[in-house]
């Protein structure tokens, strides 16, 4: 176990360095830098004040001396500042990361107890309506796209319903009613695909739990019904969930992007769109390396989670 | 059991299989529908997509047109069906790629293994470390609006996935005695590659690109919808979802059909790929 | 002269009523203000550093108001009158004008504004802020005494009160600069709010600053500047009471708020216009010929319909703010009659009878810009002329404006007071920004006779041949000026839009029941 983390753990710094690398060549392909962002349209300026902005951004060495010093930086710890906001990258991230680990959770638990639920009921119904309806529900829901379902469901609830959910931000600790009122249709777009994917996985680990040979030994000895579903087909399906769910935790990391942008949330996918635009160097590359490092830690407890529910898998080689 | 269950059980069995063919067969249908709609966008389309007619602006749903007009009085039903051109071409030109490049380096990393596996590995591992469509964002946002960018970032995200599932297979299909057997008759690696172990592990392979291809759609009409793809007044579902965003209560019409667009031509690749996978590919379920 | 030296005085005499008719907003709504509460207003973008001098963006002039104050500023009928300079007088040879501040105004951190400071900030503004092409003509700003400051000039310059109400104009305090270094993220001077904290992309929150140096306002405690960047959120959010106040950028949206009850709509004319700005060194476009026909092509009208939902007007080069510049309507309006076989046949003698091919360049984040495209390329296409939209992203096309890097460009701008900012910087081919790298030399030495004219009324007669001179030239395209509309909450009382649509407007707002 031990050895296993170690080796983890030096995979996951040789993937941030090769990250580190590829991020930032990336930025400086793309035309434009935050010199012409900050001088404006209306502005007479001269060759010199440009000279002086790009050498003040240290834009004005060459690319390997810039990614050495940034380098430099983050071996000390230091994510940097913000050019366009001449905050630190750190304060900036933690502004942000509440907004997003709060919709990624929400989405997952409402993705987990909607799928499992449903994949569950599937499985203990097969071939009847409620069957049919799920699966035909779940192919609709891995179809949908995100932001077409926050369009319309915008549209019902605020044309149909006269209600629209607040649209300035509160964060959980100063009003969790507000709060929970604002994420709910974010969280239910967000979740949706991945609850239709858990209840899909759901639905066939419990259809094979179920034909298995001991399930049915225990309904000889005369377990059944309810009891019988529950403690032990759910207890082995269970792996295979897991690890789709976790997958999910990932994916769903990653569309945070698209919904923070279609309900406008202030999270972190936003603020590396934004910093992209700005050609907020420091703020892009920090904040990119950040989330990837949270990507591989979710990766990681999810292996690690594994291991725990399923004890033949030794971590060792 | 009773009896009585048993039968239904197996009623049901049958009334499966016709569903899931019924089903696949409908996902055939849609999808084909839309290959159509692609390639014949110009004699379909009742007007040309950019067509301004400010005699009909903003007007509902009706026989003059289908799905209603948008702010410069272009016909909404003509610019759905020429968006189906831009939603194809991503997705099959960034799935083609990204399929021949991750199947090249999934079964060359997989049978060749040492060295070349794990510099490859190390590679994708960077791409994995990023969340999917955040990486697809970014990369697009980076390089600049267009459709080429939707082409390029969706490739990138999909590579080291066709190449993960290209390499499993392969590696486990390399220590079987037919393998071992046909090298000992001198066969040489590449011959035995390509033409004994591919052949054999296609099947999930196949499958996931049908799965990716859906997921390719879904992916370029988010880019669209984020003004990363497909740059206006050129129509794609994806900014006209967004262009539409601002007329939701005025005229809804404008962005109800190019989602459903979207969620058929998703829905039908995904079906697509579910009957594949029974057929192919068994065990996974 | 004399002309100038009247308006003056009249001003000063009305100076006091004007402040206080600003105050209280429109007659009609004229109450005794009450103080107190928070008014919140939603913006769609955030600034991106708030120093006066360095940062060039709109977002930051819209914002300065709020926290600095100008020696004079321009009331919203485009009248100069006296901010934190009480009064001026230019000396008999045009050369020297000497303005005398108010006296005991304070900067945020107590200290009082005095001529030191005026000259701390022209002095820093021209050694590094791209804001010193406003001031080009000036030679050098001189202290006359602790209330007195000079702005000596190389030359007659009839732009001054402009450029010092402008948006660079902003008085800073030494103190500021040297307790943070720059102004970007924090705010030293002597307006009616004061800087509280500031989450970017979020919210800026500012205090009531009590020591304020005009009687009365501001009323309210607290201002805060909501981050919306979508639109439909800003109008369900001001239907749902959450903000006070936003100002539209897609002028279609009125037509959803009209009507409703608990908001107050407000209509008036910008100092800005949108325009279609074309290379006149590239290919066909230098040819003069070209460029009229594009103008006889294009519907004016149809644009504005469609990227400003029809509320604006059409605009000669003085928009309607600007008054006393602005030609007889009788004289432009005859320039903006689509005429299609005009055009065609100005097309075949300029031998370009069979079309061209140019790019249009267009700025996604831009909704008149998006939504004006399309159609001047629907029009533009009925005279042979194919424009390509080509989507640039607002830093590469910053990038390539400055470059000249561009065949067509839709293009705006937050427009300027006088007519020397507006038309020198834009259409000087030598000395100003030539935003269409042409040349035009006649013009040229009438823009440079009009800075140093300070006489009105002979000012006003060479920018009327200026401005029909622009009209026959065909540098860019005049396509609209689209109205600015806001929205209030109805208990929202005092509230007066500026043409710049900087946020002047706020030090006057109070709530009915707070």
């Amino acid at each position: 176990m031990g050895r296993y983390l170690v080796v983890r753990a030096y995979s996951m710094a040789l993937t941030l360095f090769g990250l580190t690398v590829l991020v930032f060549l990336m930025l400086r392909l793309i035309p434009g830098t935050v010199v012409e962002q900050m001088i404006g349209a209306d502005a007479i300026v001269s060759p010199e004040m440009v000279a002086q902005l790009k050498r003040f951004f240290g834009l004005d060495q060459p690319w390997y001396v810039q990614y050495a010093r940034w380098l430099g930086h983050l071996a000390g710890g230091d994510l940097g500042t913000s050019w366009r906001t001449g905050k630190p990258v750190v304060t900036l991230i933690f502004e942000r990361l509440p907004v997003t680990i709060e919709l990624t959770l929400l989405a997952v638990a409402f993705a987990l107890t909607l799928g499992i639920a449903a994949g569950i009921v599937s499985a203990v119904r097969r071939e009847q309506a409620v069957d049919h309806a799920v699966r035909v529900g779940a192919l609709f829901g891995l179809s949908i796209p995100v932001f077409w379902q926050g369009t319309m469901l915008i549209l019902f609830f605020s044309i149909y319903l006269r209600w629209m959910p607040p649209v300035v931000w509160v964060d959980f600790f100063t009003d969790p009613r507000r709060n929970l009122t604002i994420m709910l249709l974010p969280v239910l777009c967000l979740g949706t695909a991945s609850a239709a994917n858990i209840a899909r996985t759901t639905r066939a680990c419990m259809l094979d739990v179920l034909r298995s040979e001991y399930i049915r030994t225990a309904a000889a000895k005369g377990l059944a019904g309810r009891a019988l579903v529950l403690k032990h087909a759910l207890k082995n399906a269970l792996i295979p969930i897991v690890t789709v769910a976790g997958l999910q935790m990932g994916i769903l990391l990653g569309g945070t992007v698209v919904v923070e942008e279609v309900f406008t949330l202030p999270g972190v996918g936003r603020l590396v769109l934004w910093s992209i635009y700005q050609r907020d160097y420091p703020l892009t590359q920090s904040t990119i390396l950040f989330v990837a490092m949270m990507f591989m830690a979710i990766n990681l407890m999810v292996d690690l989670l594994y291991g725990y529910l399923d004890p033949r898998i030794r971590y060792g080689d | 059991m009773p009896p009585v269950v048993q039968r239904q059980a197996l009623w049901g069995r049958q009334l499966r299989h016709v569903l899931r063919s019924t089903v696949v067969l409908i996902g055939a249908l849609a999808a084909l529908l839309i290959v159509v709609m692609a390639l014949f966008a110009d004699a379909l389309a009742p007007r040309p997509p950019d067509e301004q007619d400010f005699d009909l602006v903003e007007s509902a749903p009706a026989a003059k047109a289908l799905f209603g007009t948008d702010r410069f009085g272009r016909d909404v039903f003509s610019r759905v069906i020429h968006g189906s051109r831009i939603s194809l071409y991503v997705a099959l030109v960034s799935i083609g790629v990204a399929m021949t490049l991750g199947g090249a380096l999934g079964l060359t990393a997989g049978y060749a293994g040492g060295a070349w596996d794990n510099a490859i590995n190390r590679v994708l591992d960077v791409f994995f470390s990023i969340p999917g469509l955040l990486l697809a964002v970014g990369i697009a946002a980076m390089r600049g609006p267009g459709v080429n960018s939707a082409v390029i970032a969706i490739a990138i995200v999909y590579v080291p996935i066709f190449a993960r599932v290209m390499r499993g297979p392969v590696l486990a299909e390399r220590e079987k005695d037919y393998v071992q057997a046909v090298r000992a008759l001198g066969a040489t690696r590449w011959v035995v590659a390509l033409k004994h172990v591919l052949p054999n592990v296609l099947s999930p392979f196949v499958v996931q690109g049908t799965i990716g291809f859906s997921q390719a759609i879904l992916i370029e009409a988010s880019l669209s919808y984020l003004g990363l793809s497909a740059q206006p007044p050129v129509p794609s579902w994806g900014n006209m979802l967004n262009e539409g965003r601002t007329y939701l209560e005025t005229a809804p019409w404008i962005s109800v059909f190019p989602g459903l667009a979207i969620m058929v031509s998703v829905l039908a690749f995904n079906l697509i790929g579910d009957g594949l996978r029974d057929i192919l590919d068994p065990n996974v379920r | 002269m004399t002309n100038h030296e009247l308006s003056r005085r009249d001003l000063l005499k009305t100076g006091a009523a004007t402040l206080a008719a600003l105050a209280v907003g429109r007659p009609a709504l004229a109450q005794t203000p009450r103080s107190g509460g928070t008014f919140v207003s939603a913006q769609t973008t955030e600034a991106t550093g708030l120093d006066p001098q360095l940062v060039p963006a709109f977002s930051r002039s819209r914002r300065s108001p709020m926290m600095y104050n100008q020696l004079v500023r321009f009331d919203p009928d485009m009248n100069p009158v006296p901010e934190l300079a009480e009064s001026w007088d230019v000396s008999r040879d045009g050369l020297i004008w000497t303005f005398k501040l108010r006296q005991g105004v304070k900067f945020h951190d107590g200290q009082e504004l005095t001529s030191a400071d005026v000259k701390f900030t022209f002095d820093r503004l021209f050694e590094k802020s791209p804001g010193k092409s406003d001031f080009i003509a000036v030679d050098k700003v001189e202290p006359a005494g602790r209330y007195g400051i000079k702005f000596i000039t190389k030359e007659p310059f009839a732009g001054l009160l402009a450029a010092l109400g402008g948006f660079w104009g902003f008085i800073i305090s030494e103190a500021g600069i040297k307790k943070h270094g720059d102004l970007n993220q924090a705010a030293l001077g002597t307006g009616p709010f004061m800087l509280q904290d500031w989450k970017v992309e979020q919210q800026m929150v500012l205090k009531r600053n009590p020591a304020y140096f005009k009687k009365g306002p501001p009323y309210v405690d607290e201002v805060i500047l909501r981050i919306i960047p979508d639109e439909a959120n800003i109008v369900a959010a001001l239907r749902t009471g959450q903000i006070h106040h936003a100002f539209l950028e897609d002028n279609k949206n009125y037509n959803l708020l009209k009507d409703e009850k608990s908001l107050t709509g407000y209509r008036s004319s910008r100092l800005g216009y949108d325009f279609l700005n074309i290379n006149a060194s590239r290919g066909p476009l230098k040819d003069v010929r070209v460029r009229q026909a594009i103008s006889w092509a294009v519907d004016r009208n149809q644009i504005l319909r469609v990227a400003a939902a029809g509320f604006g007007r059409l605009t000669p080069p003085a928009t309607a703010p600007m008054r006393q510049w602005q030609l007889p309507e009788a004289q432009w309006m005859r320039y903006y009659k689509p005429d299609l076989d005009r055009a065609r046949k100005l097309m075949a003698d300029a031998g370009q009878a069979g079309g061209f091919t140019v790019k249009l360049g267009v700025i996604p984040t831009f909704p008149t810009m998006v939504l004006g495209a399309p159609v001047v390329a629907a029009q533009l296409k009925k005279i042979g002329i194919t424009a390509e939209i080509e989507n640039v992203e607002y830093a590469v096309w910053i990038k390539r404006w400055l470059a000249k890097d561009f065949d067509m460009t839709m293009n705006t701008t937050p427009g300027y007071a006088d007519p020397d900012t507006a038309f020198f910087r834009a259409l000087h081919s030598t000395k100003g920004q030539n935003w269409n790298s042409w040349s035009v030399p006649d013009l040229d030495a009438m823009l440079e006779e009009g800075r140093r004219t300070l006489d009105q009324k002979r000012r006003k007669e060479i920018y009327d041949r200026a401005q029909l001179m622009i009209l026959e030239n065909v540098p860019h395209l005049w396509l609209f000026s689209a109205d600015t509309i806001d929205f209030t909450q109805t208990l929202v009382k005092g509230f007066r839009q500026h043409p710049t649509t900087l946020l002047y407007g706020f030090e006057g707002v109070w709530l009915d029941r707070a």
